[in-house]
């Protein structure tokens, strides 16, 4: 019996629906991956839109083996360091991330979990990027190594020693709070 | 014979054992590790707590009303794709007809038949678009089921 081919309209309709799920189920998600590298509100969502247009436009090319996940944020991540390149600095305000202001957290205050997330956050600002946006996407978006690995477009064994370098860093920093 | 590892070595598996990416026989090491030494399991329990903090950080949310307008974008190109199709298709279904009427007559067509041909494919084109649109749309229309 010989299958019936879809027609290239049929394709293209399918292909929408396809893509239309990938948005509901990641754009939150690569909204907040953008916001993390680039910080900055709109610049954030213009690259999500970039991103979900490339994936768009390259659609076709993609490994059905590989989870698009991956995909999409090596996507985000490359349009972020264009972006950072062409701008020359990172925009890192404090209210794009609704969190509080880490300079005005006394030891007293440190206890709550606020005031030590606010001075975590300060702490992962100030991890070099190769560090920060590992850790990020290993704790954050819980992304496994070889994942990571996909996006940053290194190996697992580099994810788990910068990994490890950032985590030292952190408690290094955060010692007393721990 | 495994060689030699230092503090860090282990502190890196460590590291490992807590995203769950070790094999079993290093994660059975690890753990007889963290039950035999009091200081490893300190490092374990700040990684884990470190691991807990960041997770929790809040990002705030992106505002709908741009996700929809991104989400309209793509269906826009993809709506475009289509029309792009459609259009080089009507294009090239057109210059078969041209063809095979010269095929047919052994002579180019002559200027009323070739605008013949292009009217007859741009309305089926058409009516394709607004048949492929009709049925993207058809999901979501909330109206469908709606008697007149």
């Amino acid at each position: 019996m010989t299958a019936i081919q879809p027609s290239p309209v049929q394709e293209l309709t399918a292909e929408h629906a396809e893509l239309s799920a990938v948005f509901r189920d990641y754009n939150v998600r690569v909204f907040h991956y953008a916001l993390q590298l680039v910080g900055d509100r709109e610049d954030a969502l213009d690259i999500t839109q970039e991103t979900f247009l490339r994936l768009h436009r390259h659609w076709n090319r993609r490994d059905d083996s590989r989870p698009v996940v991956a995909w999409l944020y090596a996507i985000a991540r490359n349009l972020a360091i264009d972006l950072l390149r062409k701008r020359g600095t990172r925009n890192e305000t404090e209210e794009d991330l609704n969190l509080p202001d880490a300079a005005s957290v006394t030891p007293e205050d440190a206890a709550s979990n606020s005031a030590l997330r606010a001075r975590l956050w300060t702490a992962i600002r100030g991890l070099p990027d190769p560090l920060k946006e590992v850790l990020l996407l290993r704790d954050w978006h819980g992304m496994r190594y070889a994942e990571i690995a996909e996006i940053t477009g290194t190996n697992p064994t580099t994810v788990t020693s910068r990994l490890y370098e950032a985590r030292q860093r952190l408690r290094r920093q955060l010692r007393g709070y721990l | 014979m495994m060689p030699r590892q230092t503090p860090e070595d282990m502190e890196q598996l460590i590291s490992s054992y807590l995203d769950g990416e070790l094999t079993q026989a290093e994660s059975q090491r690890v753990r007889l590790l963290l039950e035999d030494h009091k200081e490893y399991r300190k490092v374990y329990e700040e990684m884990a707590k470190l691991q807990r903090l960041t997770h929790s950080l809040a990002m705030p949310n992106p505002p709908d009303a741009r996700m929809e307008a991104i989400e309209k974008s793509i269906s826009v190109s993809a709506s475009r794709r289509i029309g792009f199709y459609a259009f080089w298709g009507g294009l090239g279904m057109w210059l078969v007809y041209l063809a095979v009427l010269f095929a047919k007559n052994l002579r180019m067509p002559n200027i009323p038949e070739a605008l013949a041909g292009i009217v007859v494919f741009g309305l089926v084109s058409l009516f394709l678009s607004v048949v492929v649109q009709r049925w993207q749309e058809m999901p979501h229309d909330r109206y469908r089921r709606i008697r007149k």
